[in-house]
């Protein structure tokens, strides 16, 4: 899996720490999730979304 | 080194702070009776413990404390896997006190599981956090 979590975050001007206290988690989880190695729960991804004005499945790229 | 000094941290540091002069009280009144000294002693145990706590929660930024779901899910697969560690070491227990009659009591029983559940807990929560679980 792979995501664009990172790219949309350099385009809004947002920092890990930031969009991590905007859907309320740790940095570290969205570190993680920018390397592709956590799966977020259904939640996390629609906040995910939302913050960064975007659809699910364009955020998170599933490689067949 | 940046030190927060919210709510919940003063909170932290005074209860701590007053266990250590209550136990500092408790010994200093009771020095007689062993078991009163050994509840002053825990006491100040509890309140070191406390402030240390505190100190090493104020130097981290509050959104590294938060518990979110991936920090829930870390803790519940631990917590399941030192479930089937504990179930092993008491099955093995059982049958090396069958085999070689080793006349094991029940109360070292505790003492065994207990150690492997919190520790198997504490190491598999560390390496599910450097891991990352999917």
């Amino acid at each position: 899996m792979r995501t664009r979590i990172k790219e949309l975050r350099a385009k809004y001007d947002l920092t890990q720490e930031e969009l991590a206290v905007k859907v309320g988690v740790r940095r570290e989880t969205i570190v993680f999730l920018e390397k592709g190695k956590y799966n977020p729960s259904l939640k996390l991804a629609h906040d995910l979304a939302k913050v960064l004005n975007t659809k699910i499945d364009e955020l998170f790229v599933f490689d067949d | 080194m940046k030190i927060r000094k919210d709510k919940d941290i003063l909170l932290f540091t005074k209860l701590g702070s007053f266990s250590i002069l209550f136990g500092c009280g408790v010994l200093f009144f009771q020095i007689g009776s062993k078991t009163v000294m050994v509840l002053g002693g825990m006491s100040i145990l509890v309140g070191i413990m406390m402030c240390i706590m505190a100190l090493v929660a104020s130097t981290k930024p509050k959104t590294e404390l938060i518990r979110d779901e991936r920090i829930t899910r870390i803790n519940e697969k631990a917590g399941y896997n030192a479930g089937w560690l504990i179930m092993l070491a008491v099955t093995i227990l059982f049958w090396v006190d069958k085999i070689w009659s080793l006349n094991i009591e029940l109360k070292d029983m505790y003492y065994t599981t207990i150690f492997v559940g919190a520790y198997s807990w504490l190491i598999l929560r560390w390496y599910y956090n450097k891991r990352c679980i999917e």
